[in-house]
């Protein structure tokens, strides 16, 4: 590691005292003319320059210094824990450094992220941070490092010692979120298509028809009745999803692991695993402060789900509320999503054919525009595709932070701004478009009934 | 001194203590070894130098002589005079004043080995530049003897009518013999004549010497540029303050003059009245001087390799000669000497002799006032100049002084302790006044914090900055109720709800309570009646009341329900 040339050792206040106590030494002796006290304060400045050779040693040596990482966690709600091994290939020790590790705020950290480190020479130490992974993108690092003397009289610029790099972590779908999907799907018998046609699953018996096949005749009912009859199979449907995140900032603010997007993303990735398990083709389109991320075609299987998991887990906190800052948040928003409707209405005709394709929105109050979206639902609607918006009700995302009394009286005084969000998926209702408004508890079985229900 | 709290939003500004510091201790370091050294060694001189800008010095004559032959070059030393190789080269001594050594002489001889021809220019009225003349194998020689011109010159109207030139006393002896005496010093100084190759020129000397050849028979060929017609020959010791010369006015012996040198004395003769002092002339017979004729004054002579051209006074070349109006013709005689050694090649060094004259020192010169007289005054000026502003001369003054004032500072009891103070702080703001300190921090952890949609109420609801009101209270009771109703089937208007309740763990006595509490402020709030609107109410009171007691059974629900769910 190369360090920058304008590194330099600066002097603290400290030195400043320091030094006058060294010049009241020097004074008193010369007024008194005592050797003790001359002596005392030329030790001290002796002492003053050593310890100034001490701290630009060791600066020197950091571009000897051999710095590595790695990460061990990668879904939400578990440790993440990040560590750095830090090699001194030198025989010059490094003593007194502070260390710290820099991260993106908004992923919460559990451990320790500054340390006092004193590398010995030819010799290793690991520090380690743990986060409580968050679904997105975060950026850990750059790792800095001050160094000082043993008293304090000097101290060198932050220099940063490692690079910044990201770590990515995925949504997480329990295995009770999923056994709730498939058992709920079963016991309503919400996995059959109840259509006739080629498939494996038993839907009932006909008369024979010349052409049916000799195989499914049903030998019992004929030798018991002497009519030949058929089994008819229930067809294989094959379903087409499309998620479509339109967010503002509001998706992405609450309580640490409870925001609307973080909920979304949670179904998203057990809905999507369950459609994969099933074969049905699915993709995601993402549109937020930050930017558009796309997968550009359907697919099946594994691959699928993978690919909506790396899309939901790309989004960096950091750039979406540098992107939507302030004065006017939502106005962008609004901007995002108004300037950028006709964009949305372009992709979305790339990705989806004439097949009928199930569309699911989730979107905020603040990117939501009524008139906006009226116009994106008309198109997508006119060629025949279910749409499903999906609207988080921001102000209860809030309510994690409190509790007990203070969590009733937010409850009570947001009750306005929540009737008002009400009122606003009533709008779409009215307007004929399927419209769920998402609350912080809200069980995924709706929404997995909202998409069966489409099969039919 | 500067504090900043973040290094890295100013400019560091570079020290350059190495190198100020470096100059302090060079300049620290020069100051004492000037002061070992000791004071500067300045000295002045009065005589016939070429160094002397002064009426008897011959930096005139130098500066001529340089822009006739561009090579001319000045010689403090002999033992340093570099010159390369040449033709041709001059060596001019005016006037020494202190003897020639073995080592000059031999230094000078290196010089003039560089050269194929080597030739002098004397003009000395003593005799020490007799050893230069002896080892360049000249056979001429200066005797030393003064020129005293002839009382007949002197005794012409011109001459008796001139202050300068009148004699001290006409006085006649026993046989009537008319004598002039003349004093030795400052008068009597002989006319001579040069004959140089185109005209002959009769300058009046100084003190002037003559010149003898030691052996007339040798062939070496030399011709007499200079001389002077009867002329008396006083040895030096015969001549000074108090000695006069009596001399006739005409010629006694043979066509030669005669002169006395005489002495006056002063007697007193005591008369009643008064004390007169009358001058006695005592005319010695012993110490005669008999005039002779055709005196050498400047011989040329050819050695071969060498030539010389000597002059037996150098006081015609001083400065006071050549600022006066016989400056054309001693230049008119020196340039033909000159041409006459160097020939027309302008390529002719000419080394000036400056190494063999005395130096005054400058205070010495101060306490004689006819030194004084002959210093330019600009030199006097440098000179002290020179010696003031050398360190020898104040630094050790000022250190002692400076040095007293500390002791009688430090003497008096409040004053040490101050200047403890002063020195500390003089100290270190010398040393950081160009230092910029930073306060030390550690460096800030990044703390993850709640981003929330209504994060101004929440913050006032933690820190219990809230005003509850009417409007609340409505929106607690709507919320309760719809809650129970979807939950429980029953909302606050209905009857059986205690009874609900209390299979859900609440009490049937504090159902009831709550819900006529409920129901009362909720009308209240609804302003229904004339008089819920002129009654006032703590709303506050009331909403935290209710909040609690909703709490209360939001908490017993929820753990019922849960119990039924699982």
């Amino acid at each position: 590691m190369s360090l920058p040339r304008d590194y330099s050792t600066s002097l603290t206040t400290r030195f400043s005292y320091y030094v006058l106590a060294v010049a009241t030494l020097l004074a008193v002796g010369i007024a008194e003319s005592d050797q003790r006290y001359i002596l005392l304060g030329v030790s001290m400045v002796l002492l003053g320059v050593f310890l100034r050779g001490f701290v630009e040693i060791s600066l020197s040596n950091l571009s000897r210094l051999n710095i590595d990482h790695y990460v061990k966690g990668f879904l939400e709600g578990d440790e993440i824990l990040v560590s750095f091994i830090f090699n001194n290939r030198s025989i010059i020790p490094i003593l007194f450094a502070e260390v710290l590790v820099d991260h993106t705020k908004h992923l919460k950290r559990v451990s320790n992220s500054r340390f006092l480190v004193n590398l010995l020479p030819k010799s290793a130490l690991e520090i380690r941070v743990v986060f409580i992974g968050r679904v997105g993108t975060h950026r850990i690092g750059p790792v800095k490092i001050v160094l000082r003397d043993p008293l304090g009289l000097y101290r060198t610029q932050e220099i940063v010692l490692y690079k910044e790099f990201y770590v990515r972590i995925y949504p997480k779908t329990t295995y009770t979120i999923l056994r709730r999907i498939y058992s709920y799907a079963r016991s309503i018998g919400l996995s059959r298509s109840r259509e006739a046609g080629e498939g494996v699953e038993f839907r009932s018996v006909r008369d024979y028809r010349p052409g049916d096949d000799m195989r499914r005749i049903v030998w019992k009912i004929y030798a018991r009745t002497g009519r030949l009859v058929v089994k008819e199979m229930e067809k294989e449907s094959s379903l087409k999803i499309l998620y479509l995140i339109i967010a503002s900032e509001d998706m992405f603010k609450g309580v640490y692991g409870s925001t609307p997007y973080e909920q979304i993303a949670r179904v998203i990735s057990a809905v999507s695993r369950y459609v994969a398990s099933r074969s049905d083709l699915q993709t995601m389109l993402m549109l937020i402060p930050s930017g558009l991320s796309e997968i550009h075609r359907f697919a099946r299987g594994h691959k699928s789900h993978m690919n909506i998991l790396k899309i939901l887990s790309s989004i960096n906190y950091e750039a979406i509320f540098v992107s939507s800052s302030p004065p006017h948040s939502g106005e962008i928003s609004r901007e995002t999503i108004g300037s950028r409707i006709d964009l949305l209405i372009k992709k979305i005709t790339d990705l989806i054919s004439r097949e009928k394709t199930l569309i699911m929105i989730f979107t905020d109050p603040i990117a939501s525009s009524v008139e906006e979206f009226h116009k994106l639902i008309s198109f997508l609607r006119g060629g025949g595709h279910k749409v499903i918006i999906l609207i988080p009700l921001r102000s209860l995302y809030d309510i994690g932070s409190l509790k007990d009394l203070p969590a009733l009286l937010y409850r009570i005084k947001i009750l306005d701004e929540t009737r008002r969000e009400e009122e606003l998926i009533r709008r779409f209702r009215s307007m004929g478009i399927s419209t769920v408004a998402l609350r912080p508890e809200q069980m995924i079985q709706s929404i997995v009934a909202e998409i069966e229900t489409f099969r039919y | 001194m500067k504090r900043r709290d973040d290094p890295g939003r100013y400019r560091v500004r570079k020290i350059k203590l190495v190198s100020i510091g470096l100059i302090i201790a060079l300049f620290l370091i020069a100051l004492l070894a000037v002061l070992e050294q000791g004071p500067p060694n300045t000295y002045l001189y009065i005589g016939a130098s070429p160094l002397n800008t002064g009426r008897l010095g011959t930096s005139d004559l130098f500066l001529y002589t340089k822009t006739l032959y561009p090579g001319t070059q000045l010689v403090l030393d002999w033992s340093r005079v570099f010159v390369d190789r040449c033709s041709n080269i001059v060596i001019v001594i005016i006037s020494p004043e202190t003897p020639y050594t073995d080592n000059d002489l031999s230094n000078m001889e290196k010089v003039l080995r560089k050269c194929s021809t080597k030739n002098f220019l004397i003009a000395d009225e003593s005799t020490i530049s007799n050893a230069v003349l002896a080892k360049i194998g000249s056979d001429l020689r200066i005797t030393g003897e003064i020129l005293v011109e002839t009382v007949d010159q002197y005794t012409n109207t011109s001459f008796l009518n001139n202050s300068s030139t009148r004699p001290l006393v006409i006085t006649r002896d026993t046989q009537n013999k008319i004598f002039y005496v003349y004093p030795t010093i400052d008068a009597l100084y002989p006319i001579a004549k040069f004959d140089l190759e185109n005209r002959s020129i009769k300058l009046r000397l100084d003190i002037a010497s003559r010149i003898i050849t030691l052996n007339s028979s040798n062939l070496r060929k030399s011709e007499i540029i200079g001389y002077v017609n009867e002329i008396f020959i006083a040895n030096k010791t015969d001549l000074g303050e108090n000695k006069y010369i009596a001399s006739t006015s005409s010629s006694e012996m043979n066509g030669h003059y005669i002169a006395y040198i005489a002495t006056l004395y002063t007697q007193t003769i005591t008369q009643p009245s008064s004390i007169v002092a009358t001058p006695i002339l005592m005319i010695s017979r012993d110490n005669i001087l008999i005039s002779q004729s055709n005196v050498s004054i400047a011989i040329y002579e050819d050695l071969g390799n060498s030539k010389v051209i000597l002059f037996s006074d150098g006081s015609i070349f001083l400065n006071q000669v050549l600022r006066s109006s016989y400056n054309s013709l001693v230049l008119e005689i020196y340039r033909y000497a000159l041409n006459k050694l160097c020939g027309s090649s302008i390529d002719c060094i000419v080394l000036f002799d400056a190494s063999k004259y005395n130096t005054i020192d400058p205070y010495n010169a101060i306490k004689q006032p006819s030194s004084l007289r002959l210093i330019p005054m600009d030199q006097i000026i440098a000179f002290f100049l020179a010696k003031l502003l050398h360190p020898t001369t104040w630094l050790p003054l000022v250190v002692s002084w400076f040095n007293e004032l500390v002791i009688d500072l430090l003497r008096l009891s409040f004053m040490r302790p101050l200047i403890i103070i002063l020195l500390s702080l003089l100290f270190s703001l010398i040393w950081l006044r160009r230092e910029t300190a930073y306060r030390d921090y550690v460096m800030e952890e990044v703390s993850y914090r709640d981003i929330l949609h209504f994060e101004e109420l929440i913050n006032q609801i933690r820190k219990g900055k809230y005003i509850l009101h009417k409007k609340d209270f409505i929106n607690l009771y709507e919320y309760i109720n719809e809650t129970l109703r979807s939950y429980l089937g029953a909302d606050l208007q209905s009857n059986n709800l205690p009874r609900i309740l209390s299979v859900y763990g609440v009490s049937r006595e504090f159902s009831e309570k709550y819900q006529r509490f409920m129901n009362k402020y909720y009308e209240r709030a609804l302003g229904k009646k004339l008089i819920h609107k002129l009654t006032p109410v703590l709303w506050s009171r009331v909403v935290r009341r209710g909040a609690e007691r909703t709490l209360k059974i939001l908490r017993e629900l929820e753990k019922n329900l849960r119990r039924d769910l699982v």
